[in-house]
């Protein structure tokens, strides 16, 4: 069993799994990684299972030191990244690149180069408890994952290696996942209490520009820009409250739900992201643009489709 | 107009139960749907008056699974919800664990005593849990004692507090940020990962709040391990 020793980890930098769903019905959200597509693909890269846990890095990045070798490799967006040698020696660590860390190496990783989260994904097995099933961290009610909070300098997470052999992604998968992840748009459907906004509201909500705001997590991305107009002045019943429901609260300023998001709500909802944009609001950068674009039940359900086909496509090869 | 709250989530909304029973149908429909194990339903979250499926997208064409749903949560219309357990929620409704309780009682124009005892009088029903692991969204405050939402949330709300938001009464299984009013606190635990079912409400739960003194809470809220 090795360790992996937590030397820094601002991010935050939470273990996420492919997430915890079923317990909404106990006010549970299905967590996980924000991104399951780049900790799918990461995984499989380092000849893990796609839902294994991973570790999660956000913004403010980290740095990892190994007790014992192992193969890791960087899923999701570009972070400046590194492998330090035992002897001070370093060398880059691209996006997606598998790489063998040496006993007394370490991964750092540092700022920020496009989006805002990369999966760490280690060969093998992290030894992290299981807590309705899943090792993701919850951390607003410290759920899960390492102690329920974000890992911070000191831990030290036990990890079982895997293989030594991996993969790495060709230039044109990354740049395939790289648009995937960085729309220019966020695709939605009609929200639930669509009919509850004034059509110049719906207008304006789809001609603005909104800005992302730093109050933004894994609960919701908080949107800066024009108010946007409720129509009815009477409250809305709570209901359920699915990941990438777009709220507006009195003040009129949007929140997209992420995977940490409430399970029920009392907002009312103009729209919802589809399914295949999910894995965008992950690497959402505060001050990144954000506009929204209508589409059909139909066509959301087929750019689902589509992505999963272009996620299986890239399988390790035999 | 579609019933899809998403592009994998549907979203049913039962209306207004006639006999005034709110929530009652919904359960009903979840309760029938749990039963019927419809392939391709992933989850389900009653709420007051919608049910909200999420429809596994491995499942085959969502529209199907859909058409399934809708037809059993039809065929469930005349059903009765069940009705569970009277649970009873000790409650420490003194200082300092009722920082609200005043206010709640100015508005209602009421004593604080008045307004215990209107709160700790009442039969509850769980609508409902939502919002956060084990949070129970319960039916049945006396209307006298339904206040707005403080202008300010708090930055955290202690565990176990007993709180009115609206014409809502909830309990808070966490520290949380939140907008609604403290009037008590328990010392029970509402969500445990460590057993099974973790929540300790469940929709359709009767639940009775049951007063005891500072002391006596100080006591159960160090002896639970």
């Amino acid at each position: 069993m090795g360790r992996i020793l937590v030397e820094r980890a601002l991010g935050p930098a939470l273990i996420q799994d492919a997430g915890r769903p079923g317990y909404a019905r106990l006010g549970v959200p299905a967590s996980g990684a924000a991104d399951p597509v780049s900790l799918d693909v990461g995984n499989r890269r380092v000849g893990n299972p796609a839902a294994a846990p991973a570790i999660e890095i956000a913004l403010a990045g980290g740095t990892f030191a190994f007790d014992s070798p192992a193969s890791a490799v960087l899923a999701g967006s570009e972070f400046e990244a590194w492998i330090e040698e035992p002897s001070g020696e370093r060398r880059p660590l691209g996006l997606w690149r598998t790489a063998r860390v040496p006993a007394g190496g370490r991964i750092h990783v540092g700022g920020v180069r496009g989006g805002a989260r990369v999966y760490l994904c280690v060969a093998g097995r992290l030894e992290v408890p299981t807590v309705l099933g899943s090792t993701s961290t919850y951390p607003a009610c410290g759920l899960g994952g390492w102690h329920g909070r974000p890992l911070r300098a000191g831990d030290e997470v036990p990890f079982a290696a895997g293989g030594d052999t991996g993969s790495s992604l060709s230039d044109d998968a990354a740049a395939a996942l790289r648009s995937l992840l960085r729309p220019d748009v966020l695709r939605v459907t009609e929200g639930a209490q669509r009919g509850a906004f004034r059509p110049e509201s719906v207008r304006g909500f789809h001609e603005a520009t909104f800005r992302v705001s730093r109050q933004s997590d894994r609960t919701g991305i908080r949107l800066e820009g024009p108010a946007i107009d409720i129509e009815s002045a009477g409250s809305m019943l709570t209901e359920g409250t699915p990941p990438g429901a777009v709220q507006v609260p009195p003040g009129g300023a949007p929140i997209v739900l992420g995977v940490d998001g409430p399970t029920t709500g009392g907002y009312p909802m103009i729209a919802a992201v589809i399914a295949a944009d999910l894995p965008a609001l992950a690497h959402l950068v505060p001050g990144d643009p954000v506009r929204f674009r209508t589409t059909t039940l139909d066509d959301a359900r087929r750019a689902l489709a589509e992505l999963r086909k272009l996620v299986a496509g890239l399988g390790v090869p035999s | 107009m579609h019933d899809w709250a998403s592009d994998f989530r549907l979203r049913l909304d039962l209306g207004e139960d006639a006999s005034g029973g709110g929530s009652a149908r919904v359960r009903a429909a979840a309760d029938a749907l749990a039963e019927a194990r419809v392939p391709g339903v992933a989850d389900v979250v009653p709420a007051y008056r919608v049910l909200l499926v999420t429809i596994d997208p491995e499942a085959g064409d969502p529209e199907a699974v859909a058409d399934r749903v809708r037809a059993i949560v039809r065929g469930a219309a005349g059903r009765r919800a069940a009705v569970g357990p009277v649970i009873e929620i000790p409650v420490c409704y003194q200082s300092p664990y009722s920082p609200d309780l005043d206010d709640v009682a100015d508005r209602a124009g009421l004593t604080p005593s008045e307004v215990v005892a209107a709160h700790a009088s009442r039969e509850y029903r769980v609508a409902f849990l939502g919002f956060a692991p084990g949070f129970p969204y319960l039916e049945g405050l006396d209307p006298r004692l339904a206040t707005p939402r403080l202008d300010r949330p708090r930055v955290r709300v202690p565990e176990g507090s007993v709180a009115i938001g609206g014409a809502q009464a909830g309990i808070y299984p966490f520290a949380l940020p939140g907008g609604w009013r403290v009037v008590g606190r328990t010392p029970l635990r509402l969500f445990r990962t460590e057993v099974d079912p973790p929540a300790l409400l469940a929709p359709g739960d009767r639940v009775r709040f049951v007063p005891i003194d500072a002391a006596r809470f100080e006591r159960m809220h160090a002896g639970r391990g």
